[in-house]
């Protein structure tokens, strides 16, 4: 499958071209749209489409393998933290998913490390990570195995 | 992830994994990174990593490309963590066309993991442990979440259990590890490549049953919607619903990387307080080359790091690099003007080979002078694909083969000099190719150094069809001298943590 | 200046039905283009296709007090107030471009319709007023725009001052504009010579503007209407173009993605 764009609900925002993790979506020069420059690089990760405030972007099963005449749609709600399905099989089947993003609010809850208390010099030395073991909610140390517990294995 | 209402920590999923739920991994993790660093560099490729020249075997950097503005980017650094991507596409895939970019592991995992250490000189492990999936057929969709949660079960194409059909003929092969539970990922794959080709296919998961449960459905649905949407094209498209009909499974073309079931990437070192003395030269995740630290598929060695363990072994290393730095270890590098005007000129090449040489054709594709990342790119894939064991060869090389596949390599590599890019996008994929050919050689050294088949189901060494620990249970490490471009091969002691007894007690 | 009006100066070497006439053959271009573009492209027959289509998988058929009452609103909302760019600068740019190239060519054809000739009533304040501030808005809407907002410089890192198809018919539209004022200016300060030479400029970038229908972006201002309608439409008939329907929760994550602008190379 690959992404399109849809003529008529594209405004050229470029939401899509700063997402896509393979930079094939791009700004064409005759309409100055945005357009899947190179379809056999795209993944159908969906991060364009869910990324497109008009819901632009779709998708088309990939033409090597997939008959076509079928859906596979999304409405990403950041604000409500929500996706939406619409799944229309070639037979006109339909399924329809409504799941969490299951995150926490946008820009919260994320540790400003910057503001942290810096680490000593016995903290650097050991093999402990920031936040550990409390940020794993536990006051036990963590298991550790003895050097002298390996056994060799064949070799050579 | 979830949080376990009783413990309050990570809720699990079967015996050691943390399964991420839900979707917009991009997003989220794009967002702690952004508020975690001070300055981020977005869609810059990474070409090369600058050496000092004060200590040949000590980093000094790193350049690449702004692959929007074509700017010329030199980073001089006391350290430098590779956490680039693995390698896919080094193998012809089995979609074609447009297709093509629906591979299991993404597209733009490209080998820079392997591809900057190897350049640079340093020590890589276990670079010919490809991996093969299991998965359904054309979408690549997961099947993990499918057994564990949803219980569904494979089956030939007259409802039969193949696993155990080839249950004899595997143990001839690789002896008491098919005894292992859970029975090792190639090892199933070796029993699903074998009832393919004695006839038994198509081989089909059995979700008939679960999916006829309401919630099971739904969970099976959203798991491909969180991560592999492509597989509910799929299914739409050729009106397969699971509830009413038992999908095909297939085998993938091979992928490298360090992070999933498989274990290529660097040889770095291990943590001072675990290590034998093989393992460890000062610094965690530090590799061969002082400076140069790896994370998540770039190290070799440590499988079934998937995300999470990916993040966590970014931040041993980005604690461990700290420590180098305070222990004064980054002093007084080198690194000249000359060799950053020299990696200049070596990364906008493909651009002037187009330009130049476009000169000579009135149009169209075919030059005599040059040729596109695409079309480099297809030709790795069929050296790969049937010398090196891809899918068209049923994952089957042996010495001649990979002997003629490393000559073939070396014409690419040389052909590689002279290849076109007519904007920065193709810039970017010219890069692109030119790490995957790189990790491509040294994936066939280690295929052709390792006299034995240790992962059936991953490839096959038609002339060593066996396993042989009596000779290769160690680990394969090699190196590639940047002056020659020799890779020079050598093994590696495997200590085991688990004792023979612990481990039967365990399965 | 302001209270000018070019045309009737004009006047005194062109006759009225010259300009008359030169309007008339600007809308003859710019309907022949859009017809020519029509038969070529075959959109609007795609538009019609696609609204069976969508009819077919409708939920629910709409009467015709729904019908228009979804048209009105999407002339209100998407139209008028182009809501579909967003809040932000994208929308203020094109807002502005917008309503002052449409105060600029209605009060054109007002000041050359009824007052060009200089032996008839003389001209009243307002017109000519507008003309020169429908211009104004033009030539800021549509430089803030060009210099500063389009998408290709932006998210591609394109220079500037890199011109491809998609400019032809902001750059006209902007040359109009500028060249209409700069000759106002030269009238107004009698300046002989520049005058003229910016008035054949006016004219030629009219030219390119409404003769280049066919090659330019001029004729989305017919399409983009259309499009926002049948949106609507299938939004109001539950088809939605087979997107799933909004979900029921309350908002409570913030904004995600839109927070930032698109703009991270």
């Amino acid at each position: 499958m690959s992404t399109f764009v849809y003529m008529t609900r594209c405004d050229g925002c470029g939401h899509c071209v700063d997402i896509c993790p393979s930079d094939i979506m791009h700004i064409d020069e005759t309409i100055r749209r945005a357009v899947n420059i190179e379809p056999n690089f795209c993944w159908e990760c969906y991060s364009c489409v869910k990324a497109c405030p008009n819901h632009a972007i779709d998708v088309r099963g990939y033409a090597d393998f997939a008959p076509m005449g079928h859906s596979v749609r999304v409405r990403r709600e950041e604000e409500k933290g929500t996706i939406s399905w619409k799944i229309k099989f070639r037979n006109g089947t339909e399924k329809n998913f409504v799941s969490p993003i299951t995150t926490k609010p946008w820009g919260e809850f994320i540790p400003k490390l910057s503001e942290e208390e810096k680490p000593n010099q016995g903290e650097i030395n050991s093999q402990i990570l920031y936040s550990e073991p409390k940020g794993l909610n536990t006051n036990k140390d963590l298991p550790t195995i003895s050097k002298d517990s390996f056994k060799k294995g064949v070799y050579y | 992830m979830m949080k376990n209402s009783k413990t309050g920590r990570y809720q699990r999923e079967g015996k050691w994994q943390i399964m991420i739920h839900g979707e917009s991994y991009k997003p989220i993790v794009a967002e702690a990174a952004k508020k975690s660093a001070d300055k981020i560099y977005n869609r810059i490729m990474i070409t090369h990593l600058l050496i000092d020249e004060n200590n040949e075997n000590r980093v000094g950097g790193a350049v690449g490309f702004n692959m929007r503005t074509g700017d010329f980017h030199i980073f001089r650094s006391k350290t430098v963590i590779v956490a680039a991507g693995g390698a896919s596409h080094i193998f012809k895939p089995r979609a074609v066309g447009e297709g093509m970019g629906r591979t299991w592991y993404a597209p733009w995992s490209n080998g820079s993991a392997y591809a900057l250490p190897i350049a640079a000189g340093a020590k890589m492990t276990q670079m010919e442990n490809r991996i093969v999936l299991c998965r359904f057929k054309d979408g690549y969709g997961p099947v993990g979440a499918y057994f564990l949660h949803l219980k569904t079960y494979t089956q030939n194409a007259n409802g039969e259990n193949y696993e155990k059909k080839w249950y004899d003929h595997t143990k001839q092969l690789v002896g008491e590890y098919i005894d292992h539970h859970p029975t090792p990922t190639c090892l199933r794959n070796h029993a699903f490549v074998q009832e393919v080709m004695a006839g038994g296919g198509p081989i089909q998961m059995v979700t008939k049953e679960a999916f006829q449960d309401p919630h099971l459905e739904t969970i099976g649905w959203e798991n491909f919607l969180g991560m592999t949407v492509g597989q509910a094209v799929v299914w739409a498209s050729q009106n397969i619903d699971p509830k009413y009909i038992n999908p095909e499974l297939t085998t993938s073309e091979p992928y490298v990387m360090g992070s999933h079931a498989t274990c290529s990437g660097a040889w770095v070192s291990g943590p001072e307080d675990l290590s034998p003395p093989e393992y460890y030269w000062g610094y965690n995740r530090m590799m061969t080359i002082e400076g140069l630290f790896g994370a998540g598929d770039t190290v070799g060695g440590s499988a079934h790091k998937f995300s999470s363990g990916s993040f966590t072994e970014g931040r041993l290393a980005a604690k461990a690099a700290v420590k180098y730095i305070e222990d004064q270890k980054a002093i007084n590098i080198k690194v000249s003007k000359k060799q950053c005007e020299n990696f200049r000129e070596i990364i906008y090449k493909p651009l002037e080979n187009y330009t130049v040489n476009r000169n000579e054709i009135t149009g169209g594709t075919v030059s005599p002078s040059y040729f596109s990342p695409i079309q480099g790119l297809q030709r790795l894939q069929k050296i790969m694909d049937e010398y090196v064991g891809g899918i068209s060869v049923n994952y089957m090389t042996n010495e001649n083969l990979l002997k003629k596949g490393l000559e073939l390599l070396n014409w690419l590599e040389e052909d590689l000099e002279n290849i076109g890019a007519e904007d920065y996008h193709q810039l970017m994929r010219a890069w692109e190719l030119k790490h995957r050919a790189i990790t491509s050689q040294c994936v066939t050294e280690h295929t052709l150094f390792r006299e034995e088949t240790r992962w059936p189901g991953y490839y096959y060494r038609g002339d060593h069809m066996k396993l042989d620990d009596d000779n290769w249970h160690c680990l394969t490490v090699s190196r590639r001298d940047p002056k020659t471009g020799k890779f020079n091969m050598e093994k590696m002691p495997v200590y085991h943590i688990i004792g023979d007894e612990e481990k039967k007690k365990a399965s | 200046m302001i209270n000018i009006n070019p045309f009737s100066q004009l006047s005194n070497s062109i006759p009225p039905q010259a300009m008359q006439a030169f309007v008339f053959l600007m809308i003859i271009l710019v309907v022949l283009g859009t017809v020519v573009d029509m038969i070529h492209k075959k959109n609007v027959r795609y538009f019609f296709e696609n609204a069976k289509k969508a009819k077919k998988s409708a939920k629910k058929s709409l009467t015709k007090g729904e019908k228009t009452s979804v048209i009105v609103k999407t002339v209100a909302n998407d139209i008028l107030t182009t809501a579909e760019l967003g809040a932000g600068k994208r929308r203020a740019a094109h807002l502005l471009g917008m309503y002052g190239t449409i105060l600029f060519w209605l009060s054109s054809v007002v000041l050359i319709f009824c007052y060009s000739s200089t032996n008839s009533v003389t001209t009243p304040n307002l017109w000519p007023i507008l003309w020169h501030i429908g211009a104004i808005m033009t030539c800021l809407g549509g430089f803030w725009f060009w210099l500063f907002l389009r998408v290709d410089v932006y998210s591609e890192a394109h220079p500037w001052y890199r011109i491809v198809q998609a400019d032809l018919f902001v750059l006209s539209l902007l040359a109009s504009a500028s060249f209409g004022l700069i000759w106002s200016f030269c009238l107004s300060l009698n300046i002989k010579g520049l005058d003229n030479l910016f008035f054949i400029l006016f004219i030629v970038s009219n030219l390119v503007l409404f003769g280049g229908v066919y090659w330019s972006k001029f004729a989305h201002m017919f399409y983009k209407p259309g499009a926002a309608i049948q949106k609507n439409l299938a939004e109001a008939d539950g088809s939605r173009d087979n997107l799933p329907p909004p979900s029921d929760a309350p908002e409570q994550f913030g904004l995600g993605i839109k927070r930032e602008v698109p703009k991270h190379y």
